[in-house]
């Protein structure tokens, strides 16, 4: 059974139809890479599948784990191994990060039936998953993302995304804002996190961080539809010919059909 | 009961009468020479009306259509386990107040060092320089009514090491009553003291405290202050705090108004000597049908003087706010940096806030902002943490502590600041099962 079976996927957003069938499956072990063009949906999807109510399901289904995600609320999809990277993660004036932090921690690991952390406890592991993202301590005084950088913000994601230890990440764009540098720390950390048993799906517009990140698979997805997939080398590909060659092959298709 | 404005008014002039009786031959004190021309004069001014620019927005009538009643002496006593909520665990110099009335036994005055703290029925030479009755209704009210005068002296460079707290009780008798808490508060050149004021009650009846509270501040002289109203559910709350610095001073208020049924503060900071900073901020939470008006006043008269200011409210079910904020910045405040904010999240269809900002300049090299937010919680920051496994009750919770710590946690006494948090965080709780 697949850790992932996105079917027949339509949304909208404020009335309008984002997402017009989106098909996919992702078993455990695997790292699947989503691309496209601006506006095509990749956030769009992402969003869905983590819960923001403010975009409307109006076909398909989702399950994750063989339960019904889309029942579940944001917050339950995270108790039950869901991860989003947010392409733009929001700013939270008054929120201490290390609060904020532990907060969610807690609250994952009650739900898995692992004790909560202490101050104490939250520290040490924090400190440690901080190193593999190479982030400084003190960001943990600070105000949630508040007055990051951008790719400070990316790599807050994830090293929350190494806190929870989520069985299915969602990586959306966590490469744009990263000098190349962070870009191999980031990498080489979401690497080290991956194991059998989990899943990635990374949402890029470059080929450079499928370099360092390695996906079995690469969907393209184009007005709301993954419109091909295929191995690394689909990326290689588009990388060398954009994406209009499969529009314009989609478009036929779309015609012939 | 009375009920209109005027009736009210002559409530209190013949109230006068049954007070001065029962004053027992202190009538003749040099205090109460002053309480007579202030009732005079409160005679003459009447309440403010929506015709006076500063009442302009507040129904007053929570204040004027009732018939507080001023008394002397009051039966009912206070037992330490009443006042150990407000106590905020506090040791240093104490003075009680209990329904306006000095309470020796519950207090811990001190008169060595350099520091007084006491309360006194006599009148002190600063008394009423700063607060002058002639000019506003409800400081001549407080004056025609004063009973005990709690006076804060630091000498010349002198440091408090401990906070000095002016502890006000009400305990609600069987008609409404009036209590008019008094506070001269003077710390002299190069001295550092601060200096809690709470104001606190029971549920069982509608009173009112109507305090009036002067400061002045030497030069050179540091005073952090904290002015907390945890009035009872009826209780009713007016405040006029009135500052004045010196030169190189530096002025830190909280005014944080968490309890009560009505509740106005009137601030008015004088940036009267050169290189002096006042920083005034304020934080607020309503719920139910409550009422809180804070009106402030910066007036800088010398050159190269910060001033900051942040106000923030949560307004829940029905409630209302208001929040006027005036700058004056005099022909010779060259250099003033003046900053103003006033936040606000309305959690309710049904709340109100009215808030406006007023810039008098006068001076051209001065720099001034100044904004006002009106908004619902940010849905983005909500999602933003559900998406990390926190439920949306307890992402709530999170975000109005944070934005609530915005202006709490600025306060320096952090026995204080954790309890007003926990007191305003039970509020959001109370509340949270209508969202
Ligand atoms: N909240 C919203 N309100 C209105 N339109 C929206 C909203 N969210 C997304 N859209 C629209 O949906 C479309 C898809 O947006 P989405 O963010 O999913 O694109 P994307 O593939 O992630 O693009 P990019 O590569 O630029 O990040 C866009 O046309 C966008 O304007
Ligand atoms: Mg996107």
């Amino acid at each position: 059974m697949a850790l992932l079976e996105i079917k027949n996927l339509h949304a909208s957003v404020e009335g309008t139809e984002i997402l017009k069938g989106v098909d996919l499956s992702v078993n455990v072990g695997e790292i699947h890479a989503i691309m496209g063009p601006n506006g095509s949906g990749k956030s769009t999807l992402a969003q869905v599948l983590s819960g923001n109510e403010a975009y409307e399901v109006t076909d398909g289904s989702v399950t994750f784990d063989g339960k019904d995600l889309l029942d579940l609320e944001a917050d339950e999809r995270a108790k039950a191994g869901l991860f989003m990277a947010f392409q733009y993660p929001v700013e939270i004036p008054g929120v201490n990060s290390a609060y904020f932090m532990r907060t969610a921690l807690n609250e994952v690991r009650k739900h898995r039936g692992e004790e909560e952390l202490d101050a104490v406890g939250f520290l040490s592991l924090a400190r440690e998953r901080m190193a593999l993202v190479e982030m400084p301590e003190d960001f943990l005084k600070r105000q949630v993302n508040e007055a990051f950088s951008g790719g400070e913000k990316k790599r807050h994601e994830i090293f929350q995304m190494a806190m929870l230890e989520p069985r299915l990440a969602i990586l959306d764009e966590t490469d744009s804002g990263l000098d190349i540098d962070a870009l191999r720390i980031v990498s080489e950390g979401v690497n080290q996190l991956h194991s059998p048993d989990k899943a990635v799906i990374v949402v890029t517009h470059y080929q450079r961080l499928l370099e360092y990140i390695v996906p079995d698979f690469v969907h393209v997805i184009l007005n709301g539809r993954i419109v091909t997939s295929g191995d690394k080398h689909l990326a290689l590909r588009l990388e060398e010919e954009g994406y209009d060659k499969i529009r314009a092959e989609h478009e036929e298709q779309a015609i012939s059909a | 009961m009375a009920t209109t404005r005027n009736d009210t008014v002559d409530h209190y002039l013949s109230a006068f009468e049954a007070f001065q009786n029962d004053l027992n031959g202190q009538a003749s004190s040099p205090l109460n020479e002053v309480r007579k021309r202030a009732l005079d004069r409160f005679a003459e001014l009447g309440f403010p009306t929506s015709r006076d620019e500063a009442w302009k927005a507040t129904d007053l009538s929570p204040i004027t259509s009732t018939a507080f009643i001023p008394h002397v002496e009051f039966p009912r006593s206070v037992t330490e386990t009443d006042l150990a909520p407000f106590r905020f665990g506090l040791n240093g110099p104490t003075l009680v107040f209990v329904n306006g009335r000095y309470a020796p036994d519950l207090s811990n005055p001190t008169d060595e060092d350099g520091v007084t703290v006491t309360a006194s029925d006599e009148i002190d030479p600063e008394f009423g320089r700063i607060a002058p009755f002639d000019a506003h209704a409800l400081t001549a009210l407080n004056t025609a009514f004063l009973l005990d005068i709690a006076v804060i002296r630091i000498a010349p460079k002198v440091r408090v090491p401990e906070p000095i707290h002016l502890l006000h009780y009400t305990l609600p008798g069987e008609a409404p009553q009036l209590s008019t808490p008094r506070a001269l508060i003077v710390v002299e050149d190069d001295s550092q003291a601060s200096v809690v004021q709470t104001f606190s009650g029971q549920e069982g009846g509608p009173y009112l405290n109507n305090a009036v509270t002067e400061i002045r501040i030497g030069e050179n002289a540091r005073l952090d202050h904290v002015k907390m109203s945890l009035e009872g559910p009826e209780g009713r709350h007016t405040s006029n705090l009135l500052i004045s610095q010196g030169r190189t001073s530096r002025f830190t208020s909280h005014t944080v108004s968490v309890d009560g049924a009505f509740t106005r503060n009137d601030i008015s900071s004088v940036l009267a000597g050169e290189g002096c900073e006042s920083t005034v901020n304020g934080f607020y939470i309503l719920e139910g049908d409550q009422h809180c008006d804070n009106y402030t006043l910066l007036e800088h008269q010398q050159p190269h003087c910060p001033s900051h200011e942040l106000f923030k409210g949560i307004l829940q079910d029905r409630s209302r706010a208001i929040f006027r904020g005036k700058i004056h910045v005099h022909q010779a405040a060259q250099k003033t940096d003046a900053y103003q904010q006033n936040q606000n999240i309305l959690l309710s269809d049904d709340a109100r806030i009215n808030t406006k900002p007023q810039l008098e300049i006068y001076a051209d090299d001065v720099k001034c902002s100044h904004g006002a937010t009106i908004g619902q919680l940010d849905e983005d920051a909500l999602f933003y943490l559900q998406s990390r496994g926190i439920s949306r009750s307890d992402a709530y919770r999170i975000l109005l502590r944070g934005f609530a710590e915005d202006v709490l946690g600025r306060i320096e006494l952090e026995s204080v600041r954790d309890e007003l948090t926990r007191r305003v965080l039970a509020k959001v709780d109370r509340n949270g099962a209508t969202r």
